[in-house]
């Protein structure tokens, strides 16, 4: 327990400090904050990814995770474009239009964010139990109504 | 019956919550969970999930029907219907789910059923682990009923896993009695 706060203060403070030597390093804001949302978007992709390897073939659980990790690829890419086209300058240096690969990239996320989002309602009507659970509720309460009145005929 | 409901009174007369362990003979494999289900059903009057990767749920409530057991306590997680597709369907109080390899839906499937199912008292009963076991590698299931024994705990239920008595399903049954709380023999040779 010790040993396991002690590690969550140092990783803590190894975060800051990467934080820190990033917004040193990089004098541009801009650039320093898409660096930091990099380095998270590859976290958030590898922590899925180990998700998406344990879970059953076929299972709705993890074409959801899969659907997500489509998400999560084309967010760090637009993070990767947009943050490379700001530190080599290309619109200024190449062409103006180097804009709108970026934006393709956003658009594909949120398109694949719609289709997971679908995908999640459709599970969550598959997956909810909880008419089923008030039906039952509702017979066993009627059940033990039905047991009261025999107890309390036979008594009287 | 009424053997079979004195032998799990004696077993678990002291625990409100367990999981047990049952294990039977192919002869008596039926009877036995008809048995099991009508004294939970019906003795102890709570109602329950029942997970089957054996027969198919209607075959199931039509047995229910015969042995005059009240099968809307029951909500169903069926993955036997279905087995050659894995899509996830929904019929009445029944999840059709794809197959018994599947088993990240299997296990969201049971969590919210066991979840959605208000009260203090209620059971869980998945048959069987000898089926688990034709589909899954004996490591996968033994890790999957390690999961499965945690979670019963967590969401405090009767837990009931019955298996056949088998020599091949021998060593994994005395893997799995240390994780479970009563390792039950229902009869057999």
């Amino acid at each position: 327990m010790k040993y396991n706060k002690l590690g969550v203060l140092f990783a803590l403070v190894a975060v800051a400090s990467g934080l820190v030597a990033i917004f040193r390093i990089v004098l541009d804001t801009e650039v320093a904050v898409g660096f930091v949302t990099m380095s998270f978007g590859v976290l958030a992709i590898i922590w899925t990814y180990s998700a998406y390897k344990s879970l059953s073939a076929g299972s709705s659980l993890k074409i959801h995770t899969r659907n997500f990790l489509l998400c999560l690829v084309f967010i760090l890419l637009f993070t990767i474009w947009h943050t490379m086209s700001k530190l080599f300058r290309w619109r200024e240096t190449v062409n103006e239009y180097l804009l709108y690969p970026g934006y393709l990239f956003l658009i594909m996320a949120f398109l694949i964010f719609v289709l997971t989002s679908y995908q999640i309602l459709s599970m969550g009507k598959e997956f909810g139990f909880e008419s089923q659970a008030k039906e039952i509720e509702k017979i066993i309460s009627q059940k033990k109504n039905s047991v009261g009145v025999k107890k309390s005929k036979n008594a009287k | 019956m009424a053997d079979l409901g004195k032998k799990f009174d004696e077993e678990l007369k002291d625990l409100k919550e367990y999981i047990a362990l049952a294990t039977v003979d192919a002869k008596n494999y039926q009877k036995t969970n008809l048995d099991i289900i009508k004294h939970l059903t019906q003795n102890e009057n709570i109602p329950g999930v029942y997970v089957t990767l054996n027969k198919p749920h209607a075959v199931l409530k039509k047995l229910f029907d015969k042995a005059n057991i009240d099968s809307r306590l029951i909500i169903f997680i069926d993955a036997v219907t279905q087995i050659d597709s894995s899509e996830v369907k929904r019929k009445d109080n029944c999840l059709l789910i794809g197959n018994p390899e599947n088993l990240s839906d299997i296990s969201i499937a049971m969590d919210q059923a066991v979840r959605a199912i208000k009260g203090k008292e209620k059971f869980l009963f998945f048959d069987s682990l000898s089926t688990l076991l034709v589909y899954n590698k004996a490591a996968t299931v033994a890790r999957f009923i390690h999961f499965l024994a945690t979670k019963m705990r967590s969401w405090q239920v009767k837990g009931i896993i019955i298996s056949l008595r088998k020599e091949s399903d021998k060593e994994l049954i005395n893997e799995l009695s240390q994780i479970v709380d009563v390792l039950i023999d229902l009869g057999g040779d």
